[in-house]
């Protein structure tokens, strides 16, 4: 079922504003996305009508607003296909989910972490700070030639000594996805737990945490129509039960005297603080919308407009493969001779066009292959297809009088 | 090349602004690496680069293009062009504190071109008039200056003003002459009527200095407050100098004694030999000034000679 993109627009108010006079092309939605007004209407919700603290006082407004976040926190358990809704654990971001794996998980010295070579930063750092604080090992999957996924290099390189599967499920560099489920399968036979970025895939795609049976599950809501600054892990009950918590303090324990303490249940237990209320009620909204939409449908508009952006683009070198399928909502190019910051601010500045360049956090990569960095468009279901047509005229005009 | 633009420009605006004040402080760094041949590091040059060619780009997509691939020539060209100006400016700002105007002492503002038939234009403006179209002033000592009206401080500096009652421009500059005054200067004081209706009075000037000298400087006083038009009612000249408390009528007289029309032909002949071709000329300790100027450039000149 086709959806009809330009009635979905009107949920999103920055879409009718315009930039330096022109409408708004928004194609950064790999880094950040928009928000409907539903998910406003969320936030406001809480600063308006309740705003108290969750899950501590007894008055009738921080009761209506712990019952919110529950709900809210079952919608999210609901839009991964997570068993049970205590699974999901409210983070800052999927930085902070990482982190607290990371951080929580008993690894020693000698455990070897498996991850791609396609790591964004907030997958990369904890690794190589852990194999530097506690002499974990962590090694690297290199990819096919193509970029996607090397499932028999990584079938060669697992082993008992693997403790952790800890790896971008949708890369934020070309948008392919690995075979998340298969590496489940062959990481549980080695005895391996299974961390996935989810930043990517959360906003794009259908994700069953149980179908694809991963141990963890990192996402952000500000990727996926949710307000900034909150995100969430999905922990196997039986996995989080396991971890000990990084961030303790208030909410995280139900007694202490001076010298002992007793934790909460899961998932409060790594809930440390007062939490960000507005965000989750806004990342419930979020979720509801999404599901409203359909992920199916997200993910056919954003082949259509990855398809329409592939064929149009010319003189410049795609990252990862050609076949828009395998590449979601992410079109990346390396530009050659011209500066891809110096390409993405003229496209701002002459068609209001907003895109992303650099690195994009996956600074390893271009090291790697001895690049600069890239620029890379990435669309979602209220981008249309005029606007994907748009930036191909515009990109294609730029290049070619750069070259 | 760019970021030296950039550094005065937000400097300057960052004095009002936090956000250009950062920008600023980028720019200054890009000045620094840059001048000891190192890749700026915030790279600001590259986004002023890429942001200037892509406002253009849009609509002009081979001029953008061009701007963006030759932009370090047109970053070196408008650098120059901005260092020059900036020369210039630093000029001008000197020119404006010492000759009250920014172009320097050769500037002639406006001034009345020596017109005795009244058949030219009566006066000019900075616009139209020039030092050289209008003729060369020679020094003081070609005349004989103590043949005019004398204001005799035994002062080392002497300041010779010469205006025309009827000249708005002298009448501008007056109070100048006034402040002049107070100062530890002698004044000599030529009247160059530009307009022959005003000629006559060159004669009551004579005459009532050699009555008694204060009594020019009244008179002087008198007639630049005095509207243009009376001046050429020798019956309200009559008035004033009978507000003097002296007998008009004997000055009067005194006017069309040969004596008197032989002395202001001598003075007249004498500023045409000097070359005055407007009023008001100053000389201050013989530097010529054509046109009103300020008291602060006198004064500049005055102490340049050791005052």
């Amino acid at each position: 079922m086709a959806i009809n993109t330009l009635k979905i627009r009107e949920d999103f108010p920055i879409l009718q504003k315009r930039i330096g006079g022109k409408p708004l092309v928004y194609f950064d939605n790999a880094c950040m996305s928009l928000r409907p007004k539903q998910v406003l209407s969320a936030i406001q919700h809480y600063y308006e009508d309740l705003s108290a603290c969750g899950g501590r006082s007894s008055h009738r407004l921080a009761t209506q607003l712990t019952e919110e976040m529950e709900r809210a926190r079952k919608s999210v358990s609901a839009f991964f296909g997570a068993k049970r809704a205590e699974e999901i654990i409210f983070t800052k971001n999927t930085t902070e989910g990482i982190n607290l794996v990371a951080n929580s998980l008993a690894l020693h010295k000698g455990d070897v972490v498996l991850t791609t070579d396609k790591e964004h930063n907030s997958n990369l750092l904890p690794w190589q700070f852990l194999a530097k604080r506690k002499g974990i090992v962590h090694e690297v999957v290199d990819s096919q030639k193509d970029n996607t996924f090397d499932i028999d290099r990584f079938e060669r390189m697992m082993s008992k000594k693997v403790k952790l599967v800890a790896m971008v499920h949708t890369s934020n560099l070309d948008g392919t996805t690995i075979p998340a489920r298969e590496i489940c399968k062959i990481a549980h036979e080695h005895g391996a737990l299974v961390l996935l970025d989810g930043a990517q895939s959360a906003p794009h795609k259908n994700v069953d945490v149980r179908k694809i049976d991963c141990d963890f599950y990192a996402f952000s809501g500000h990727k996926m129509c949710g307000p900034s600054g909150i995100g969430g892990l999905y922990g196997k009950k039986e996995m989080l039960e396991q971890l000990q918590p990084f961030l303790v303090g208030g909410e995280t324990v139900t007694d202490t005297t001076y010298t002992t303490y007793e934790l909460e249940e899961i998932p409060h237990r790594f809930e440390a603080g007062l939490q960000h209320y507005a965000g989750i009620l806004g990342l419930g909204a979020a979720v509801e919308y999404l599901k409203k939409i359909g992920m199916a449908n997200v993910e056919a508009q954003e082949l259509l407009l990855n398809s329409a952006i592939t064929q149009g683009v010319e003189q410049l070198q795609l990252i990862g493969p050609v076949d828009p399928k395998l590449r979601g909502g992410i079109c990346n190019y390396l530009t050659g001779s011209i500066d891809p910051h110096a390409l993405a601010i003229m496209l701002d500045q002459s068609a209001s066009i907003m895109v992303r360049s650099g690195a994009h956090c996956v600074h390893s990569w271009f090291n790697k292959h001895h690049l600069k960095g890239s620029l890379r468009a990435s669309v979602s279901f209220y981008n249309t297809v005029d606007e994907a047509k748009f930036f191909v005229e515009q990109i294609n005009k730029i290049v070619k009088n750069l070259k | 090349m760019i970021c030296i633009i950039a550094l005065v420009v937000f400097g300057i605006l960052g004095i009002f602004s936090a956000t250009h004040r950062k920008l600023a402080w980028e720019a200054l760094d890009c000045v620094i690496r840059k001048t000891t041949f190192r890749k700026c590091r915030t790279a600001l040059d590259e986004r002023l680069r890429s942001k200037i060619s892509g406002k253009v780009i849009g609509k002009f997509p081979k001029t953008g293009a061009f701007i963006y691939k030759h932009f370090a020539i047109f970053s070196y060209a408008f650098t120059l062009l901005f260092l020059v100006s900036l020369v210039y400016s630093g000029i001008s700002i000197y020119n404006f504190a010492v000759y009250g105007n920014c172009n320097g002492p050769e500037e002639i503002p406006g001034f009345c071109i020596f017109d005795p038939a009244g058949g030219q234009t009566k006066v000019t403006s900075s616009e139209t008039c020039t030092a050289s179209s209008e003729g060369t002033l020679k020094t003081l000592d070609t005349i004989n200056i103590t043949r005019f009206p004398r204001l005799d401080r035994g002062s080392n500096h002497t300041v010779v003003f010469i205006g025309c009652y009827a000249c708005p421009y002298t009448r501008q500059s007056y109070p100048e002459l006034q402040k002049l005054m107070r100062e530890d200067v002698n004044i000599v004081f030529a009247h160059f009527p530009t307009k022959g209706m005003t000629e006559y009075l060159s004669a009551y000037d004579y005459c009532l200095y050699e009555k008694d000298p204060e009594l020019l400087w009244h008179f002087n006083d008198a007639l630049f407050q005095e509207p243009v038009e009376s001046l050429t009612n020798e019956q309200r000249i009559l008035d004033i100098i009978s507000s003097f408390g002296i007998d008009a009528h004997e000055i009067q007289e005194c006017t069309t004694m040969n004596a008197t029309q032989s002395r202001v032909q001598e003075q007249l002949a004498a500023l045409q030999t000097l070359g005055v071709y407007g009023t008001p000329t100053v000389f201050v300790d013989g530097q010529p000034l054509v046109g009103p100027r300020p008291f602060r450039t006198y004064k500049s000149l005055l102490r340049k000679n050791g005052n």
